[in-house]
């Protein structure tokens, strides 16, 4: 457990009991049906950057399969230029969620609207979300935002649709490079298990406590925190803006 | 009670303000509060939002598909780039909307390995899914262009109805008409816009008279009319079976000239094929070392996607090292692939250089690979192991004052052979010392030889090939080499070695970085380095391609080429492309007035293919002569012919010039604003196609297109949607062209049948590519409805015979004919080998002139610098110190012409910039975001200023594509409706803006390469200033 | 030596708490230590606030009742905010144990304003009622508490995640509260005596030192200091914001206003009272604003800053929070009322008349 958590813990005892009679006694449904049956997959990903050619194929999949608004991403490959002293060179990171084991996003929820599947997926419910974006603020990813168009917090969660009928996610089926590849922890015969087993992996932000679920080959240290460095200069707002002045038909 | 007092008074209309207050700042939140559970959008699902249903579902444990009933997955082609990959396209049979795209899984240039051809759609699906982890080794992709272009088949900026100009040219003020009054005006012409009489394509139509009676060689007049496409993206063949073969024009066009004609020409002096223009591409998957220059695979170049994956896997599992050559940085490096990933920065337009550089140390430290160039003949180098050959030994005759210098010394000159087709080449035989027919020649010739035979009598100076290479690379120092592209010596030396140290697995390959005005001689210099390792016809060397299956051919069920009325075409093209300047009456003509022939009025490109840059020049200049009317179909010259809008755009919107100008486009692009007609076309998913990839595939290739969704297009009186073919159709017809109408395609019986729909033409073809070799087995109903193909059922059955209809079925389900990928490699070699040999001299060229200045080509690579076409060096007129930066511009991974406005790319890169190198920013008081200016000679652009360390010194690098005014960027009037500019779509900055005129040159002219006059959109002079 | 880096291709996310956010961080804050300085007299009984108190529960119960109406606006979905109440995450959630803490509060201050409005006799109240101020009080506390661990929590924003976050929020509501009381206390002219003056200045001059001293060591020790993860924050503070930071939000609003009240004289005085008030109020907003608005500006992976745009309609606007300020001013006009009505019925009916007639009252009295 981490140290917030103790800490907060600490102060709310006070007001547990209290607090308990009045959520026994309001109506609502349990949040619990939203969660399938005990699986006994760990869906995670491991993404191989010799691989990525930062094409953004990814992204764009993403973006069509989910219904992304414009603006927004549920995974995006942040493509940097680093000079390690007189060579310049290039670096791709595809960043999307990391359906953490210990997820701070579903910590915060107040109505436990975001919670963690049996199988790990970190998914989140949007008839119950009611869009405080506090998850937002606690994802150290950044790979939350909330969705303008349905008020909820939104982000990548593995194409759980498609997962769970069978199939790949969006952006592994059509990564070019082959550089991101999901599937089953628990089973040691995965190909993610195998590379795990192979290579020596990163994941972004271990500090954090937070034990993600998607693991990079060839990750440098440089990239796993907060990046420094001299921004893209364009802004959100700005591509926004240029995108509704049209109009045609 | 107390009385109100004032102060009460005071205080309620206080309360009742603030309240009021607070109900207007409230407002917005109650009206969501009052909206109760949902204020926002509600998705479909409560955790999968608005994501689609899955197309199929693949039962983990069993693997058993059960298709999604509501949608079907047609396997077709995509056309967001020229790559043209194999798509698998997510339908939803409801509203006929695409729901995503993902690659075609038994397309090689979107899975590796691609699926057996044999392998059922079902089946298929398993191999994608999760199952058993089957769909990471089978997946099949799309890039993220490939993935974001189905926007464009909703762009609301897209052309849905003929459109007529009804202001001056280029105003922007269309009318929409009706398809009937677009052919009969375009076929008939008269006073079409009150400007007075306009020829129309009937009367421009006339295969007999010529244009000038004192200038035979130009042809007839109905070379008058100039059609210029983009690029072979499968339905061109149509387009060219109109305006070629039953309209009779020679003005023939596609894109090349802008795109990579400096690079073609470079492989077609090396192949020996200045027809078919063939090119060669590394067996990725094999390669252990690639030097591409001016190209950066898995960033740019075709095929995109392919590469990008052969690079991504030969970086990390595999056992490849790659060094990009490029003034720029791109994607193609990965920081996390560590040393096998490299990039050398070069100067730009000065990698000739560089190659010629690794030439001459190949070549003096005898590291080229003796045993592949010594073979006289492909027999002997078959029998010593050899897949390819050269002709390296061959005896090229140095005397200038000889006629025939500059020629191959012939066997028939030795009496070693007949004169005539079967003449020899000659060879100084190894064993024996003496000159004997290549062909006769039983085992390796001299490599370097330096001496003279005797023809009639008369001692003849001749040089063995490899002799002039090494006497062309010896002409300057690798100090001096080095100066000129600012590549270290050491550089240069270690790419040599390293790229003769892996045997026939090294390759080095080149393509639009090349595009500069000595493009031609980089590209040979670049790929003369294959030559030298032999790497030709071999496992982890270079291929040609797998080729394909027959298609627009005599097929095995019909002549797709063969009809009543097939004109064969004559006379010199406006480009002056493939026709000497000396074969002109112009040049006879001064000549016989005791003139120095030189220069042409404009220059003239005897060897050359597709200058669309040409084309265009030629047409706006009336010469050699002038041009009555011009069809642009999916092609933007505009915006991709550097130079073209500053100098052309006067003379294009003068109606006098080009009285004429049809568009047939989807949208209004940069050259179509320009147009009198814009002809509708389909896009994408909704059209017909049968082509191939370009390069880099080993095993035959048929992509096929066909219409996995329905056109929102208007509709012929036939019923079909407006677009290319249907127009074309309509006008013959109208016209009474061969070739169209009820008898124009004869079977293998010559049983003629009908063009009057787009597919007559399109399932034919498929036909033959079904039938070709061995038939394909036949289409089930099940597979026919899971792609979707049952939706042109009832096509297929009106247009094909009925043995046809299930085989045809079964391409289109598979979006094409695929050899299977076992059928790569015979051993050690490739199965489909180029047969010519490589040419390290090349007789046509070392035999032609140039027209501007009547001077000898060189016939071997040679470090040629930026010249104009009289060889005047651009650095005399434009001296650096005014100058002093060069530009280029980059490729970029996300934009291509086919995807300019389409949001989910413009959300995540909406414009490019300046770059510029941290040290040139510093002097120029430049900081990333400040805005800038770049002037060259011809234009001056803004941009927002990028400072980076991947860019070489003293270069200012833009990413193509951006900057556009056509597209959406610009307000059009329709009829009574209005399109309103997207600021989006003209954010950042045009390169071809600054391209160049040549002042060597009299009329309306883009600067050019000397020798093929392909576009010089790289390396042009500028300099950057603060704006 | 750190690389070199220059972002290609990124996106910048979005400030998701603006305006409103931070405006009810600073309003619920301001009317729990509001509270509070009520209860030492309602509960207490604390002779010495019996002026101030009244003035006090007013802050406390305007700020109290409209301040949660901020918070449901910024919820994107504002029509959810009630199931906070029966989808609880108690185990691990502040939020929910806030939506929990912010009802009871505001249920208590209902109860306190009952009780104040049946009890008030002449300006006094019959007897304090200590349970229920204690339970008042309680929740109190609880409030300001959440709201600091609310933001403390999140280990993701480095500027957020300190343990002195939640004392900064305390010292803040303090200091608010106070500087409201005074401010409000002086409008309605229910505050005059110096010694009530003078309590309140000396109890505003000491918080406003331990605030200082905090956020110097906050801003000294931990940001300055601070280890490679705080490097962001330096940057932000001492560069980006340092005027928010340093002038506005520390020298400006916290130390100079303890500088004027350093003479107990000046605490006694209106003029440098109020000024000190003002100050110290925009302080105490300054402070969530820096940390609130501030502390999401800092990227957790980008390397660009996100920026803040102030919206003047819409969702977490302007508009917004100038609503809710009216709201405010229109609870305290009624509270003002009705707490009049209170006293009119009660034996210094007379007061009021007097006030009416621009007199000054004191205790009963009637003086000029």
């Amino acid at each position: 457990m981490n140290s917030d958590r103790r800490e907060f813990l600490k102060f709310a005892v006070g007001g547990a009991a209290l607090s308990a009679v009045g959520a026994a006694v309001l109506p609502g449904d349990s949040v619990a049906e939203a969660a399938p049956a005990k699986s006994q997959h760990r869906w995670g990903m491991v993404i191989d950057l010799r691989k990525c050619i930062g094409c953004e194929a990814c992204s764009v999949a993403c973006s069509m399969e989910n219904d992304v608004p414009l603006g927004e991403f549920r995974t995006i490959v942040s493509t940097y230029e680093i000079d390690t002293g007189g060579q310049a060179r290039r670096a791709t990171l595809p960043r999307l969620c990391n359906h953490c084991e210990n997820p701070p996003c579903v910590e915060v929820c107040p109505t436990q609207a975001t919670y963690k599947r049996d199988d790990g997926i970190v998914v989140i419910d949007n008839t119950i979300c009611i869009g405080c974006g506090y998850c937002v603020q606690a994802c150290p990813y950044d790979a939350r935002f909330i969705n303008p168009e349905t008020h909820t917090a939104d982000k990548c969660n593995f194409c759980v649709q498609r997962v769970d009928e069978g199939l790949l996610p969006a952006c592994v089926e059509t990564c070019v490079g082959g550089a991101r590849i999901f599937g089953d922890l628990n089973d040691p015969d995965s190909e993610v298990s195998r590379l795990l087993q192979e290579y020596p992996t990163e994941v972004l932000k271990p500090e954090m406590g937070t034990d993600p679920r998607v693991y990079y080959i060839g990750l440098s240290d440089y990239l796993q925190a907060k990046v420094d460095g001299m921004p893209v200069p364009w802004s959100k707002e700005e591509i926004l803006e240029g995108m509704t002045d049209g109009s045609a038909n | 009670m107390k009385k109100l007092t004032r102060r009460d008074f005071i205080k309620a209309a206080g309360a009742a303000g603030s309240l009021t207050v607070f109900g207007v700042g409230y407002a917005g939140t109650l009206k969501g509060i009052s909206k109760g559970w949902w204020a926002g959008v509600k998705p479909h699902n409560k955790i999968a939002g608005n994501a689609p249903q899955p197309e199929f579902r693949v039962d983990p444990q069993s693997g058993e598909v059960t298709p999604n009933p509501d949608q079907y997955l047609a396997n077709t082609v995509c056309v967001g780039c020229t790559t043209l990959c194999g798509v698998r396209v997510r339908v939803d049979k409801k509203s006929g909307k695409v729901l995503r795209v993902s690659g075609n899984p038994y397309h090689i240039l979107s899975a590796d390995p691609f699926l057996p051809y044999q392998t059922s759609i079902k089946e298929g699906y398993k191999l994608l899914s999760g199952y058993q982890d089957s769909g990471l080794k089978h997946r099949s992709t799309a890039c993220g262009r490939g993935n974001a272009v189905l926007d464009k088949l909703y762009d609301p900026y897209r052309v849905l109805t003929p459109l007529k100009r009804i202001g001056p040219r280029g105003s922007g003020k269309w009318q929409p008409i009706s398809f009937e009054q677009l052919v009969k005006e375009t076929v008939e012409g008269g006073d079409l816009f009150g400007e007075g009489h306009v020829d129309g394509l009937r009367a421009i139509r006339d295969v007999k008279t010529l244009i000038d009676p004192n200038a035979p060689e130009l042809g007839p007049k109905s070379n008058q009319l100039v059609f210029i496409a983009g690029f072979k993206e499968g339905r061109l063949t149509f387009a060219k079976r109109f305006s070629v073969l039953s309209f009779g024009s020679i003005n023939f066009t596609g894109h090349r000239g802008n795109c990579g004609l400096s690079m073609r020409a470079g492989y077609a002096a090396l192949l020996d094929d200045w027809k078919g223009y063939p090119h060669l591409k590394p067996d990725f998957r094999n390669t252990e070392f690639l030097l591409t220059i001016g190209t950066a695979p898995g960033n740019a170049g075709n095929p995109f996607k392919r590469s990008g994956k052969m690079v991504a896997e030969g970086r990390s599992d595999g056992n490849l090292t790659y060094v990009v050559v490029d003034p720029v940085l791109t994607n193609s490096d990965s920081i996390a692939a560590g040393s096998r990933s490299r990039w050398v920065p070069v100067k730009p337009g000065t990698d000739g250089a560089l190659a010629m550089g690794m030439i001459r140390w190949i070549l003096e430290n005898k590291r080229y690979n003796e045993h592949f160039l010594s073979q006289p003949n492909g027999k002997v180098a078959q029998v010593a192991g050899e897949p390819s050959w050269s002709n390296a030994t061959h005896l090229v005759i140095v005397d200038e004052k000889r006629p025939d210098f500059g020629k191959f010394l012939r066997g028939s000159q030795l009496g070693q052979a007949k004169a005539g087709a079967k003449d020899t080449f000659v060879v100084i035989d190894k064993a024996s010392g003496q000159p004997v027919a290549h062909s006769k020649a039983t085992g390796p010739a001299e490599l370097f030889y330096d001496g003279s035979v005797e023809i009639d009598g008369q001692l003849v100076a001749v040089k063995s090939s490899l002799q002039l290479l090494l006497e062309e690379a010896r002409k300057h120092t690798l100090e001096a080499y080095s100066q000129a592209c600012e590549i270290p010596v050491a550089t240069i030396v270690e790419l040599a070695d390293e790229f003769t140290s892996h045997g026939r697995k090294a390759v080095a390959d080149c393509h639009g970085g090349t595009m500069h005005s000595s493009g031609f001689y980089t590209a040979y210099a670049a790929v003369m380095l294959n030559a030298l390792v032999g790497n030709l016809n071999w496992k982890g060397g270079t291929s040609s391609g797998g080729g394909r299956y027959a298609d627009v051919k005599p097929g095995p069920r019909y002549n797709m080429v063969k009809f009543p009325g097939k004109v064969k075409p004559k006379g010199a093209r406006v480009s002056r492309r493939g026709f000497p300047y000396e074969k002109t009456t112009e040049f006879k003509k001064k000549k016989e007035a005791g003139q120095n022939p030189y220069p042409a009025e404009e220059p003239w490109y005897p060897f050359s293919f597709a200058i669309q840059p040409e084309y265009m020049n030629g047409a706006l200049n009336g010469y050699p002569y002038p041009v009555k009317a011009m069809i642009f179909w999916n092609t933007n010259p505009l915006y991709g012919q550097a130079g073209l809008y500053e100098a052309g755009k006067k003379a294009l919107s003068d109606p006098k010039r080009v009285p004429l100008i049809i568009a047939i486009d989807p949208f209004i692009n940069e050259t179509s604003a320009f147009a009198d007609y814009i002809v509708p076309d389909t896009v994408l998913y909704e059209t017909w196609g049968a082509t191939g990839p370009w390069a880099g595939y080993l095993t035959k290739v048929n992509s096929v297109r066909w219409p996995a969704v329905d056109p929102p297009l208007a509709k012929t009186p036939d019923g079909d949607p407006i677009c290319m073919e249907s127009y074309f159709i309509a006008v013959a017809k109208k016209m009474g062209l061969g070739g169209f109408g009820d008898k124009a395609i004869p079977d293998k019986d010559g049983t003629w049948y009908p063009l009057n729909h787009p597919e007559d033409w399109h399932l034919r073809v498929v036909a033959n590519i079904a039938f070709d070799k061995s038939p394909v087995p036949d289409a089930s109903d099940e597979e026919m409805a899971l792609t979707g193909v049952e939706r042109i059922q009832d096509k297929i059955k009106a247009v094909l015979k009925p043995e046809e209809q299930r085989k045809v079925a079964y391409v289109l389900a598979r979006g094409g004919r695929f050899e299977n990928e076992d059928k790569s490699y015979q051993g050690e070699w490739l199965t489909h080998r180029y047969g010519k040999p490589m040419q390290i001299y090349n007789e046509k060229l070392g035999t032609s002139k140039n027209s501007m200045n009547g001077k000898r080509f060189v016939g071997v690579p040679t470090w040629a610098p930026a010249r104009f076409a009289d060889e005047t060096p651009l650095v005399e007129v434009y001296k650096p110190a005014d100058w002093p930066f060069l530009m280029v511009s980059t490729k970029s991974q996300l934009t291509s012409a086919p995807v300019i406005g389409t949001p989910k790319l413009e959300a995540l890169h909406p414009y490019n910039f300046v770059v510029l190198h941290e040290e040139d920013a510093k002097r120029l008081n430049i900081k990333g975001g400040d805005k800038v200016r770049v002037t060259s000679p011809a234009a001056s652009v803004e941009g927002i200023a990028s400072v980076r360390l991947g860019i070489h010194r003293g270069v200012v690098g833009i990413e193509h594509g951006y900057g556009h005014w056509g597209l959406g960027a610009r307000r059009e009037s329709i009829g009574n409706k209005v399109w309103h500019a997207s600021s989006i779509r003209g954010k950042g900055v045009a390169s071809n803006l600054l391209g160049l005129s040549d002042p060597s040159r009299q009329g309306i002219s883009t600067l050019g390469g000397f020798v093929v006059g392909n576009n010089a959109r790289q390396a042009i002079p500028v300099k950057v200033e603060k704006a | 030596m750190d690389p070199q880096i220059r972002g290609i291709i990124g996106i910048t996310h979005d400030v998701l708490w603006g305006v409103g956010d931070v405006y009810y961080m600073f309003a619920i804050g301001a009317s729990a230590a509001a509270l509070l300085l009520a209860i030492l007299f309602y509960a207490a009984g604390v002779k010495r606030l019996q002026r101030v108190a009244p003035v006090g529960l007013i802050v406390a119960s305007a700020l109290g009742f409209a301040a949660p109406l901020s918070l449901i606006a910024n919820l994107y979905q504002s029509g959810r905010f009630y199931s906070l109440f029966f989808r609880t995450h108690l185990s691990s959630s502040p939020m929910s144990w806030g939506a929990i803490i912010l009802t009871l509060y505001i249920l208590t201050l209902v109860i306190m304003d009952v009780m104040v409005y049946t009890h008030t006799k002449g300006g006094q109240i019959a007897q304090p009622f200590p349970l229920i101020g204690a339970i008042a009080g309680f929740f109190a506390v609880a409030v300001i508490i959440y709201t600091g661990i609310e933001i403390s929590a999140v280990r993701a924003i480095a500027m957020w995640h300190s343990a002195l976050v939640p004392v900064l929020f305390l010292l803040a509501s303090v200091i608010s509260a106070v500087s409201l009381v005074v401010i409000l206390g002086w409008i309605d002219r229910r505050i005059k005596k110096e010694e009530e003056k003078g309590f309140l200045g000396t109890l505003l001059f000491w918080t406003l030192l331990i605030d200082i001293l905090l956020q110097f060591i906050w801003l000294i020790v931990f940001i300055m200091f601070g280890g490679r993860s705080v490097i962001n924050i330096r940057q932000s503070v001492f560069q980006q914001h340092a005027s928010s930071f340093l002038l506005v939000g520390f020298l400006l609003t916290v130390v100079l206003p303890a500088i004027i009240l350093i003479l107990p004289s000046l605490r006694r005085s209106w003029g440098s009272l109020l000024v000190a008030s003002v100050l110290a109020t925009v302080g105490a907003w300054v402070l969530r604003w820096n940390l609130v608005v501030t502390g999401q500006e800092m990227p957790k992976t980008a390397i660009d800053f996100n920026r803040y745009t102030l919206a003047l309609t819409g969702h977490d606007s302007v508009l917004n929070l100038v609503g809710n300020i009216a709201l405010v001013i229109f609870f305290v006009i009624v509270l003002e009322w009705i707490l009049e009505m209170a006293e009119f019925e009660g034996e210094l009916g007379k007061d009021r008349v007097s006030r009416q007639q621009g007199e000054r009252v004191v205790d009963g009295g009637v003086a000029r």
